[in-house]
């Protein structure tokens, strides 16, 4: 056994310094460059409600990546770099997913020889799914769940076979450390799909009565536990769903929307004759890289054909033992699965996938089931060989195990050990000496410090503005999501996204500027004081509009006397409104009359306290955030504002009916929730973890 | 459509021929083996449908394995 994790601790010990030895953080797509400033991303997940993407929005599930992001924000506050800290949480990933494989099939066929326990652990990490899925698309939640899989399972699995509830208890605290996935809420749906598909079947082919009704309540258990001591995030969850405020997340199950896609993906990735290479077929397009049409190419797909064909074979050979069974008709179920809409029996998915609200996150079933097929096929994959190679002559039989340990290494695993996986078709990420490695200039940091050094209750726009991806010309430059939240403490508008209201602001903003009309209002309206100009993106690439040409206009305003050149640093130069008045709060009205004097305090992005004076008759108050359902304005004495509309296009309006000097208290509802919820999980995890090792001082487990 | 009638007439055809789990796991896996070759070849659109029949079988084989274990 220890010589097995020795050699997972001295591969991803490779693997790691392979990808890490230049010192660069490695960052592309939704992800951003997350270990440049943790910091940043954890004040992001820190309350439920988030100053991102420049007007705010609800944290959501976000909330879910908050004590790991703590912990690791913490790391890079005493000094550590943020590549050695994105280095050690890949190590700890690799060896996590490692140790996991090994002990599952261990645990399912236990005189498995070690030798073909480590095809499998390489098989996980090096297959077609887990090279597109995991390591391509490089997005953290996403490498979370990949290694939270393999360990998770076996401990389900263990309780289930041992019949001992203790196994609920220990992997519900060991989700702690990959809470992180559960900040995509299709993993979450996910793993309770597979743990319940595990269960099903478990019970299915356990003749034993009694062990059908404990897998039962095991699975109750498990689920109860997990709700308990992941109340931080469920419960704010649930409850903005509630009161109508997770309006990005509802978009995600329009079902008119998902069904066109499902069909759409389902034709184009869900094809047999894909899945059973375990290839994702949206990977591969014409302007793809070089590497990629490798490994798409029909000489190779033979060898991609064998792992499929080796586990059938197995499959139909040992169809009658319970585990084979059990193990087979998971991965039939998976394949089901994975394939989506397409036939045969694919009206069935979609019949699920329409009926049954939650499933509409799985509008693209290649991209989430693949983790699960992935997880299937490497449990089997050591046990298959190991049959097959019984079966043949001993010459033949020693040649088996090499061939397959050099193909799934060498093979398979290229792309890795040569950081080829961390490249991708777009510029600067398709130049294999950059790749994902970013490498952010000293300049944003000068830049940062000095917009935090003016106060944060004003944001700044990013010139140009367009659409949400962006690609900065950096010497290790940077193609993805823009990078407002690790860039910048502050609040600020810098790109385009799908968040209702605000998408409609955004597409205003330089039609507004480049035009005679007067910005500075629509700068205020947005309470923007400084207007950053950068000149190290690719704005040709993103036809953005050409930074000189901003600049220019920039010029003229400053001669009409509306904007000041205020300083330039690096490629970046900054611009003051001169108009700006802090906006956040204020009270409006439609007639002359005289307005209240308002001042305020942020508690924290979810939270506000006004004091009003001098008030005489009804105004609007505005509020200068996302408009949002679960925004509520009170009195002191409990009296609730209940008139609350949208102003501005975007944010919050209440009507005030009191006279006098008083406060109002202005806070995000669900935030209540959380705070609830972060006692219940404290308390749930203090005391599953002194009660776990209190049975094992008794030596009761 | 075909699909569902292919499925159905395997399960009916297997009450009057009786034929054994491990059988259709056969099938599949030699469909299997055609539906690569077909698909190494380039001829996607017939490995796709060889390929669908295969999953078929496999999945009566398994049914039909499953039951035999559970009555045995």
């Amino acid at each position: 056994m220890w010589k097995i994790f020795s050699i997972v601790l001295i591969i991803a010990f490779i693997l790691v310094g392979v990808w890490f030895k230049d010192g660069y953080i490695l960052g592309t797509a939704e992800d951003g460059v997350v270990f440049y400033n943790l910091s940043n991303y954890y004040h992001q997940a820190e309350y439920t409600w988030m100053e991102y993407p420049g007007l705010g929005s609800p944290s959501l599930s976000l909330v879910a990546v908050k004590p790991t992001l703590f912990l690791l924000a913490v790391l890079q506050n005493v000094g550590i770099p943020g590549f050695l800290i994105q280095a050690g949480v890949m190590w700890f990933l690799l060896i996590s997913s490692g140790i996991g494989i090994y002990l599952l099939v261990k645990e399912l066929f236990p005189d498995l020889p070690m030798r073909y326990v480590l095809l499998s652990i390489f098989f996980y990490w090096f297959n077609p799914i887990s090279l597109v899925d995991v390591w391509n698309r490089f997005l953290l939640n996403y490498i979370f769940f990949f290694a939270l899989l393999p360990i998770g399972s076996y401990l389900y699995f263990k309780g289930l076979k041992s019949r001992n509830y203790f196994w609920a208890f220990l992997l519900n605290i060991s989700l702690f450390f990959y809470s992180y996935a559960f900040s995509y809420i299709a993993f979450s749906i996910l793993f309770w799909i597979w743990l319940s598909l595990i269960t099903c079947f478990y019970a299915l082919f356990d003749k034993n009565r009694k062990s059908k009704i404990f897998s039962l309540k095991y699975l109750l258990l498990t689920l109860v536990i997990f709700m308990i001591i992941n109340c931080w995030w469920i419960l704010p969850l649930i409850n903005l769903n509630l009161v109508g405020g997770a309006v990005p997340t509802s978009q995600l199950f329009m079902k008119q929307n998902n069904l066109g896609t499902l069909q759409a993906l389902s034709e184009k990735t869900g094809n047999l004759r894909d899945v059973f290479k375990l290839i994702n077929a949206s990977f591969l397009a014409p302007d793809s890289l070089s590497w990629v049409k490798l490994y798409y190419s029909p000489v190779l797909f033979i060898i991609q054909f064998v792992f499929i064909g080796v586990v059938s074979f197995f499959l139909i050979k040992s169809a009658k033992n319970a585990t084979v069974l059990f193990l087979g008709s998971l991965f039939l179920i998976l394949v089901f699965f994975i394939k989506g809409s397409n036939p045969p029996f694919g009206e069935v998915y979609s019949f699920i996938f329409n009926n049954i609200l939650i499933l509409q996150v799985f509008r693209n079933p290649f991209e989430k089931f693949g983790f699960l097929l992935s997880l299937i096929t490497t449990v089997l994959l050591g046990p298959s060989l190991y049959e097959l190679g019984i079966r043949f002559q001993s010459n033949f039989k020693k040649l088996l195990y090499p061939a397959f340990l050099i193909t799934i290494f060498f093979y398979l695993g290229f792309p890795l050990y040569t950081s080829l996986a961390f490249t991708n078709k777009f510029p600067p990420t398709n130049d294999y000496s950059i790749g994902y490695k970013v490498k952010v200039p000293g300049y944003y940091k000068t830049v940062d410090n000095w917009l935090s050094g003016q106060g944060s209750n004003f944001r700044y726009l990013g010139l140009p503005i367009k659409e949400e991806g962006i690609t900065y010309n950096w010497e290790k430059g940077y193609s993805g999501v823009e990078l407002n939240v690790a860039l910048f403490s502050n609040s600020g508008i810098i790109h385009k996204t799908s968040v209702p209201f605000f998408n409609q602001i955004v597409p205003e903003i330089e039609a507004t500027f480049m035009s005679d009309k007067d910005f500075a209002g629509f700068a205020n309206l947005l309470n923007v004081k400084y207007f950053l100009l950068r000149y190290d993106i690719d704005f040709q690439s993103r036809d953005m509009t050409d930074p000189r040409i901003i600049e220019k206009r920039l010029v003229a305003r400053e001669q009409k006397g509306e904007v000041k050149k205020i300083s330039t640093f690096g490629k970046v130069s900054i611009w003051e409104n001169l108009k700006w008045k802090d906006n956040t709060f204020y009270a409006t009205k439609k007639t002359e009359d005289t307005l209240p004097q308002i001042s305020y305090e942020k508690i924290n992005t979810t939270r506000y306290i006004l004091h009003v004076k001098n008030a005489v008759k009804p105004y609007l108050l505005v509020f200068s955030e996302l408009y949002n359902d679960a925004w509520r304005a009170s009195f002191p004495d409990r009296g609730i504002l209940n008139d609350h509309s949208l102003v501005n296009v975007y944010g919050n309006g209440w009507t005030v009916d009191r006279q006098g000097d008083y406060d109002i208290l202005v806070e995000f509802s669900p935030q209540k929730w959380m705070d609830m919820g972060e006692k219940i999980s404290i308390a749930g995890y203090i005391l599953i973890t002194v009660g776990l090792l209190t049975l094992k001082i008794k030596h009761k487990i | 459509m075909i699909y569902w009638l292919i499925f159905v007439g395997i399960l009916v055809a297997n009450i009057k021929l009786r034929k054994e789990a491990s059988v259709y796991l056969r099938y599949g896996f030699y469909l299997f083996i055609v539906g690569s070759v077909v698909s190494l070849l380039g001829i996607f659109n017939i490995s796709e449908f060889i390929f669908r029949i295969c999953f078929i079988f496999l999945l009566i084989g398994f049914a039909f394995s499953a039951k035999d274990y559970l009555t045995r």
